[in-house]
């Protein structure tokens, strides 16, 4: 948690309904950052640039400390007592009660695996680990629980959800040393999550949704059955999404021995529209299940894209106040 | 099929080049790991059969492209093989030798003729012959003849017959003479009979030069008495020449023409002359000299310069010293085909008339006498004849009409009959007589005087009303005399008034022509051609006393033109053309009872008196160039008749040397294609001889294969890369 407050927000139910387009940070510069969490802190601050600092500090009752007072702060959090003793005017500020469980959940199967490291942008791994990371860097300002969740073939949680002090350095330095390999299991890493979460959580879930993936996502709905919160980030590089192979090329798995030899210009065609439609049914399944979709380009920056989401999500309340 | 360009045919490992490369990606690709291996997988399974397919297209049209382009490169002939002169039929065989013997077989080449090479190599098919073949000989000429009329196995036979062969001077017709041959192949030898003779194969052989004009059009191959087609083979007899060796030039076409404004007995020889050679940009002018040449000695010579592909024309002026009709010939200098260098050319050099005028009415006031217009008339213009002579009437008897062409009886109203008789032997030698009328004119002597000369009836003077003339009608502008008049000159001479004349009833025979008419019909000129001699008549006066002829624009030329015909000067320019071989027709003199035509060779051939009915005979015989005299017979007399002869020149379409493709030859002569769409000659076919595709064709057809080839390849790339 942090100790600043200027940027953080306070738990607010009068959130600005003002959408923030986040600072857009070139990828390819985030990829010349090799320290996951610098690279999480500059898209986390990329995304809250530009947000007003809420005049609102919310209902906490746990005192935070005493602010003097300026125009356009609330009156009703005039401190008299203040008052009376120094003849000026403070406010009282309150800490944020947290009440928000996050949970990080990384797909790191062997497809996540690509482009190859040489490449000059990221993984979908690195990009995926990247909004992990922001997303942690803005939970753990707001105070609340943040966990991290990863899975192959199977769910494997790496950092419990918590809320003290030294828990985003913890869950980034987990983060860090995540590599992705193995197959996927999608639906019984979902199904292992359903069971495991207690409390009513919210759901950050990068995945790629390949290998099983898209089948698995009917799923989500028994989480939402439980009163989970799930935001899925669909993570796919611009060669999935546009195909731009040309000559005749051996295409091999990434999770397996499958291989195929085809010429690029002659299928193009025939996957766009494969990827369209896997698209379409990964949205139409998301709506379905109420899982909030949202498609990460990895040659996009991240910021924009979590503000997206934080604006979304602060006209509903949730993750940010 | 064979190649006239068989290394070209390595291009076809050319063809391998895409597979090659579709093998090199096929076993040495580029490897991508990629993630969507599932989606990758379904597309892939979803497409690839129609791509299969596509891709075994496109692979097929690169290899059928690079393929199609060697073969067409490698210039494919499809049918029977090059054939070698040597029969290699496996049974026995009927060989029809056809030797092209047409003007173009005497160009000389490496100093032996093409009709040389065609006999030698004549003469190798013929001791090649198996022991159990035979032979024809066919000389194609105009008709194609036939030494032997069957085909025969005496090989001493058939090269005593070769040895003997002489190429001739005109165009042959070639696919006569192979329908000729096919047809004689049929026949049974002399002392053979059918039911002996063992199964034949058959076949042409045609010895040419195969220039441009040689085919000219399909031939009958099937062998006459047999179901049997005789096959074809040509043999180019200069396929050892470059076809660009093959250029030369001729003279197409002269002419001579009066300078009517030069001195006198000047002529105008205009010539052409053509180089049957490629023009290109790169073309340079030969220059080589024209000579013209009379009475066997060079007159002129002039330099032309002559450019491949082009028509030369020149003009050069020569004053001839005699006049009449004059043999010339222009030369140039020899080329390959010396022949058609060389232009005989008949020249009609104006003649000097010299006329005798009867004065009939001696008057002292000059434009009352008919003399002072005729004198005028007479001198106006170029002075290009003598001045005439002028007699009274009383003076005729003691004049020597042996030195004058033309006696004019100017208003002569009447004379004696030593006079007329004496005028009647002038003009029967060859003399001139013009008559023209006056008041006072004795019908009656005139009639009886020159009733031999001038067979008719005059009638009484006829005098016009008062405010009414006489005009002339109907004039004939065809005769040399009044050509002049077409035109708007004509006007000047049909607007004449005319006062009186006198009625002439003519004893029509064709002898006679009226060029001008009254209105009743009655000769105002009236000409007549006796046996050697000519009359004139004029129905009215010269003077102003009948007409106002005299003071009429078109009578100065009248006069002139009537006396040059009188004293046959007026002869027209020949401009009739005769070639070896054509038919002309000879100019029959009156009273001829025997014509001699005697060629350049000295053969002559005679028309007896049964066939000379007509004022011409028909002479077929032109076989040789040169000038052919006429010599006929007159009252037991042989006369020359210079006038009548003629020139004979070969035939220009033999002077383009230049290849016909033997594919083209082929075709034409198989009727596969007409002699009309021949193509332009590029010489690359030098092949001995030649089966039945047409080399161009298969090129053609080849080439328009790949492009389509191109245009499917590019457009199932185009859709393969736009998709």
């Amino acid at each position: 948690m942090s100790s600043d407050p200027a940027p953080a927000s306070s738990t607010s139910t009068e959130q600005h309904s003002e959408t923030h387009q986040g600072l857009e940070i070139d990828p390819k510069i985030l990829a010349d950052i090799g320290q996951l969490s610098l690279r999480a802190r500059i898209v986390a601050d990329s995304a809250l640039a530009g947000m007003h600092r809420s005049k609102n500090h919310g209902s906490s009752v746990e005192f935070a400390e005493h602010k003097e007072y300026s125009p356009g702060d609330e009156l009703r959090h005039l401190d008299w007592r203040a008052y009376a003793r120094f003849d000026r005017y403070f406010i009282k500020r309150f800490e944020d009660e947290s009440s928000l469980r996050v949970l990080l959940v990384l797909d790191c199967s062997g497809t996540m695996n690509y482009p190859a490291q040489t490449d000059e942008r990221l993984t979908k791994l690195e990009f995926a680990k990247t909004i992990a990371g922001a997303f942690a860097f803005v939970l753990a300002r707001q105070g609340d629980a943040t966990g991290l969740a990863l899975f192959s073939d199977r769910l494997n949680v790496s950092v419990p959800a918590r809320a003290r002090r030294g828990h985003l350095q913890e869950l980034l330095n987990a983060l860090s040393s995540v590599q992705a390999s193995g197959p996927t299991h999608m639906g019984a890493a979902l199904d292992s999550l359903s069971r495991g979460l207690a409390k009513r959580t919210t759901i950050i879930l990068c995945t790629d949704l390949l290998d099983g993936g898209l089948e698995a996502l009917p799923r989500l709905a028994r989480l939402r059955a439980r009163n989970h919160d799930v935001i899925l980030f669909h993570v796919l590089d611009p060669d999935e999404l546009e195909f731009p192979f040309e000559e005749g090329t051996l295409f091999n798995s990434l999770e397996n021995e499958d291989h195929i030899r085809v010429d690029g210009r002659e299928i193009r065609s025939a996957y766009l529209e494969e990827i369209a439609r896997f698209r379409g049914q990964a949205e139409t399944a998301s709506r379905r299940a109420r899982v909030e979709y949202h498609l990460a380009r990895t040659d996009q920056a991240p910021g924009p894209l979590i503000a997206r989401v934080l604006a979304h999500r602060a006209r509903n309340r949730s993750i940010s106040r | 099929m064979t190649f006239a360009q068989p290394w070209m045919l390595l291009g076809l490992l050319g063809g391998l080049i895409p597979i090659i490369i579709h093998l090199i990606h096929r076993f040495r690709p580029r490897t991508q790991p990629f993630p969507a291996m599932e989606l990758l997988l379904r597309s892939v399974k979803r497409v690839e059969r129609r791509w299969r397919i596509r891709r075994f297209i496109l692979l097929s049209l690169r290899v059928l492209i690079l393929s199609a382009f060697a073969l067409a490169a490698a210039k494919p002939l499809i049918g029977t093989a090059p054939m070698p002169t040597t029969a290699n039929a496996i049974g026995p065989e009927r060989v029809a030798i056809v030797i092209d013997a047409s003007l173009s077989m005497r160009a000389q080449y490496r100093e032996r003729s093409a009709f040389s090479r065609a006999i030698d190599a004549a003469q190798t098919v013929v001791d090649e012959l198996k022991t159990t073949d035979q032979a024809l000989i066919v000389v194609a000429g105009n008709p194609p003849q036939l030494p032997l009329a069957q085909p025969t196995g005496d090989r001493g036979r058939l090269h005593g017959i070769l040895s003997r062969l002489q190429p001739h001077w005109r165009p042959s017709l070639l696919s006569d003479a192979v329908s000729a041959a096919t047809e004689a192949l049929g026949r049974t030898p002399e002392g053979s009979h059918d039911d002996s003779l063992p199964a034949f194969t058959y076949r042409v052989v045609v010895l040419s030069d195969f220039s441009k004009n040689t085919i000219d059009g399909p031939a009958n191959f099937r062998v006459s008495g047999s179901e049997a087609t005789a096959t074809l083979q040509l043999v180019n007899v200069l396929r050892d020449i470059d076809p660009n060796q093959r250029e030369n030039y001729g003279i197409v076409n002269a002419a001579s023409e009066v300078v009517p404004s030069g001195v006198s007995r000047m002529v105008a020889l205009h010539t052409r002359v053509r180089n049957y050679g490629e023009h290109t940009n790169a073309s340079k002018a030969h220059q080589r000299s024209l000579e013209l040449r009379t009475s066997q000695e060079i007159s002129h010579r002039i330099n032309l310069d002559i450019v491949p592909g082009t028509m030369t024309e020149s003009s050069l002026r020569h004053t001839f010293s005699t006049t009449g009709t004059q043999f010339c010939i222009l030369a140039l200098e020899p080329d390959r085909l010396q022949e058609d260098n060389t232009y005989y050319i008949r020249v009609n050099v104006r003649k000097y008339v010299r006329s005798l005028i009867v004065d009939g009415d001696p008057s002292g006031i000059e434009k009352e006498d008919e003399v002072f217009y005729l004198e005028r008339a007479h001198s106006a213009g170029s002075p290009d004849q003598p001045t005439p002579r002028i007699i009274s009437a009383d003076d005729l008897s003691r004049a020597d009409l042996h030195q004058f062409d033309v006696v004019v009886l100017a208003g002569v109203p009447f004379l004696s009959k030593e006079n007329f008789d004496r005028l009647v032997r002038f003009v029967q030698e060859g003399g001139g007589l013009w008559i023209t009328l006056s008041e006072g004119f004795d019908a009656r002597s005139y009639k009886t005087g020159l009733q031999d000369l001038l067979p008719g009836k005059f009638g009484e003077m006829r005098f016009a009303r008062e405010n009414e003339v006489y005009r002339f009608i109907r004039p004939q502008l065809n005769h040399p005399v009044l050509k002049l008049f077409e035109g708007e000159p004509l006007s000047g001479l049909l607007t004449t008034k005319t006062r009186a004349y006198v009625p002439f009833v003519s004893q029509a025979n064709n002898k006679q022509q009226i060029l001008l008419r009254f209105r009743d019909r009655s000769p105002a000129l009236l000409l007549h051609e006796v046996p050697s001699g000519r009359v004139a008549l004029l129905t009215t006066s010269i003077d102003r006393d009948l007409t106002d002829l005299a003071i009429r624009p078109s009578f100065v030329p009248l006069v002139r033109q009537t006396i040059l015909w009188l004293g046959k000067a007026l002869t027209e320019p020949e401009k009739h053309r005769t070639y070896v071989g054509d038919t002309y027709k000879v100019k029959v003199p009156a009273e001829t009872t025997k014509l001699q035509v005697r060629a350049p060779s000295g053969r002559v051939t005679t028309f007896r008196h049964s066939e000379l009915a007509h004022d011409h005979v028909l002479f077929s015989a032109t076989d040789e160039p040169g000038f052919y005299e006429v010599h006929a017979q007159v009252d037991q007399a042989i006369v020359d008749i210079p006038s009548s002869g003629f020139a004979v020149n070969v035939d220009p379409s033999e002077s383009d040397l230049r290849p016909t493709p033997l594919e083209d030859a082929y075709a034409i002569l198989r009727g596969e294609r007409s002699p009309q769409s021949r193509q332009a000659s590029h010489g690359s076919i030098q092949g001995q001889s030649f089966g039945s595709f047409g080399q161009d064709q298969l090129t053609r057809i080849l080439l328009i294969l790949m492009g389509l080839a191109f245009l499917l390849e590019s457009g199932l790339t185009a859709s393969r890369i736009g998709r």
